[in-house]
């Protein structure tokens, strides 16, 4: 490995530390604790990781509304419509292609649901928010950028307290007989 | 997102999250109202709830944050630097915004290679340690910004940023100061010379006369002759030595473009799997820019050119030396003799703007203005007559000249087996060897050509030196 130097180097007599002469290195008086310890916690590849998340919240929202059977011309129909759409969302997040998805779920769920409280309904509660904001995140957020944590909270906060607050509200209704 | 789209309206502008929403909760309570079923209104209830969440926040207002990016110190080719980018708010100061996605140099040194996103509540700072790949004026950072608003419901940008232009200096790789034959200039130094005076290397001995400094009497003399007898000893030299920098030409190790068929399309195949490698692994890691390291692998003449000069000039002027530097390819960039670091951030400075100028001819070196005695460090890839006529003519005016060749010939080389043409090699082979002619004929004319691209110029020299010594 070839080593490189940047100066003539001179022998020098020790300097004391708190004092810089010619182009010596700055030596901090003090070391900066506060700066260490406010540094921001980071994700590394954080928006690959909110596309990784995206997918697997629309793998998950497919796997909820996926067709009984898959041989019948219909349910074949919804199935390869579900995988293409979370590929698209995935590809493209800022696209249309959300949209679409979340419209075709609540068509399955008009089409093959009932008005009852089950699973499938308290998963779309959660996954659908979720698809939606991770959507929303991952079109602003480049796919090799680094993210604070900090940044993201705002969000997640929202998307926690607006699902926890309608699945409290779905699990009140059904004890009160719903 | 991408950060070509970079000229889209800097104001803000509602995203497709927001109709999205707005359209879902709709049509689900619709449908819930028209079918009469609960279920349905449920679905609707926490986009509704959210958007109303994150309307509480509104939508942002005012001018966007601005992203600059500075770098402390002076920034050297191939080494660690460290970019600072400060997102600041600007008045009217923006409300509203939740985080901030700006353009980050990346590892190997790609000015917008990556990013960092953070709050955009208030001013951040984001540091990243990235390198200068090459020298001279470079774009280093280049802060392009977008900016969301509550849930990515609003956005702004990409906003171009202001680039970080910087003059990258050449690195100095470690090089011992250069063998040179006895001179004849100055009285202090690291050269010997054929004076007596003051110095290290002992001429003989003579007996003490008046005047004579009692350091210098030879006591084991004394003890076996009973007589005072002092040293006389060579004096040292310093000397002038002057950059001559041939930067007509730029020879760049390069392929010719990819062929269609079977070899392009698995050269494709290679370069899609290098980058998808790339994408993996920026998720689980960030790749830190290593200290110094291996030289990149695509090294072009001038690259070795500017490489060396500033090497050997910064070995001379440890040893004392006056160093100048005298480009060759334009009239008006010479540097006039100095020593001291200050003169060597001066030469690297100045080598750090040099560009092939593409001038067929050299000035006759009656018209360089060499001071007497000096010694010529004769740069060049030496691929025309020119530069072999002009050193051997610096040669024969009486200096003593040193030329290093700064041909890339590994790379070539290299270059050539991996060109899609099968007669490239043999190309490349006609070509050195019609250049090794001509260097044969400058080292007939008793100047020592060194080969920069090889190493070690150092040793290569003293051998040189030596075996001169030897033919007398």
């Amino acid at each position: 490995m070839i080593e490189r130097v940047d100066e003539i180097s001179r022998p020098a007599a020790p300097q004391p530390p708190h004092r810089e002469y010619g182009r010596s290195v700055p030596v901090p008086i003090q070391p900066d604790r506060r700066r260490a310890r406010s540094a921001p916690a980071t994700l590394p590849g954080g928006g690959g990781w909110l596309r990784i998340a995206l997918a697997v919240g629309c793998m998950l929202t497919t796997l909820s509304v996926w067709p009984d059977d898959v041989r019948e011309p219909a349910g074949l129909f919804r199935a390869v419509a579900l995988v293409a759409l979370t590929v698209a969302v995935v590809a493209r997040p800022g696209g249309h292609a959300p949209l679409v998805m979340m419209f075709l779920v609540l068509a399955v769920r008009v089409a093959t649901g009932g008005e009852v409280l089950d699973a499938q309904l308290v998963e779309l509660v959660v996954l659908l928010p979720l698809v939606n904001n991770l959507a929303a995140l991952a079109a602003v957020v480049p796919v090799r950028s680094s993210v604070q944590w900090v940044s993201l909270l705002p969000t997640g906060m929202r998307w926690a307290g607006t699902t926890c607050a309608t699945v409290f509200g779905l699990l009140i209704a059904h004890l009160l007989g719903w | 997102m991408s950060w070509e789209r970079a000229e889209a309206p800097a104001g803000w502008r509602a995203t497709a999250a927001l109709y999205r929403a707005l359209a879902f909760a709709s049509a689900a309570l619709g449908c819930a109202v028209i079918l009469g079923r609960a279920d349905l209104a449920v679905l609707a209830a926490p986009l509704a709830i959210g958007l109303v969440l994150a309307g509480t926040v509104g939508r942002p207002i005012g001018a966007l944050p601005v992203a600059r990016a500075s770098v402390g110190g002076e920034v050297i080719a191939d080494r660690a630097v460290e970019v600072t980018v400060e997102v600041t708010l600007e008045l009217p100061i923006t409300v509203g915004v939740q985080l901030v996605s700006v353009a980050m140099p990346d590892a190997k040194g790609e000015p917008g290679g990556t990013a960092v996103t953070m709050p955009g509540g208030g001013a951040a700072v984001a540091a990243v340690r990235s390198k200068a790949v090459s020298w001279g004026p470079m774009v280093l950072a280049r802060p392009d910004l977008v900016a969301a608003g509550a849930d990515g419901l609003w956005r702004a940008g990409p906003v171009v940023g202001q680039p970080l232009v910087v003059t990258v200096l050449p690195a100095v790789e470690p090089l011992g100061r250069l063998t040179l034959a006895p001179l004849f200039g100055g009285w202090a130094g690291e050269h010997r010379s054929r004076r007596p005076g003051q110095g290290g290397d002992l001429i003989d001995l003579r007996e003490f006369a008046p005047g004579d400094r009692l350091r210098s009497i030879h006591w084991r003399a004394y003890a076996r002759h009973q007589r005072l007898y002092v040293r006389r000893t060579q004096s040292d030299a310093d000397t002038d030595v002057v950059l001559c920098a041939d930067t007509r030409h730029e020879v760049i190790p390069q392929t010719r473009p990819l062929l269609g068929g079977r070899v392009g399309g698995f050269a494709a195949a290679r370069l899609r799997f290098e980058r998808l490698d790339r994408f993996i692994r920026g998720l689980v890691m960030i790749e830190e820019p290593a200290d110094g390291g291996p030289p990149p692998e695509l090294r072009s003449s001038l690259d070795l050119l500017v490489v060396a000069a500033a090497s050997v000039g910064a070995a001379q002027l440890r040893a004392g030396d006056r160093v100048g530097l005298l480009d060759l390819g334009i009239a008006l960039r010479h540097i006039r003799m100095g020593t001291g670091s200050r003169h060597l951030l001066r030469l690297r400075h100045q080598l750090a703007t040099a560009q092939p100028t593409r001038a067929r001819r050299i000035t006759r070196p009656a018209f360089w203005g060499l001071p007497p005695a000096a010694v010529v460090v004769f740069l060049s890839a030496f691929i025309d007559e020119e530069s072999v006529d002009a050193a051997a003519e610096v040669a024969a005016r009486g200096h003593q000249v040193v030329a290093v060749d700064v041909l890339p010939e590994t790379g070539l080389t290299a270059a050539a087996a991996r060109d899609p043409l099968p007669q490239a090699p043999l190309e490349l082979r006609l070509l050195l060897a019609e250049r090794r002619l001509r260097l044969d004929r400058l080292a007939a004319a008793g100047v020592p050509v060194l080969s920069w691209d090889r190493g070690d110029v150092q040793a290569d020299l003293l051998a040189r030196m030596q075996a001169r010594r030897r033919h007398r």
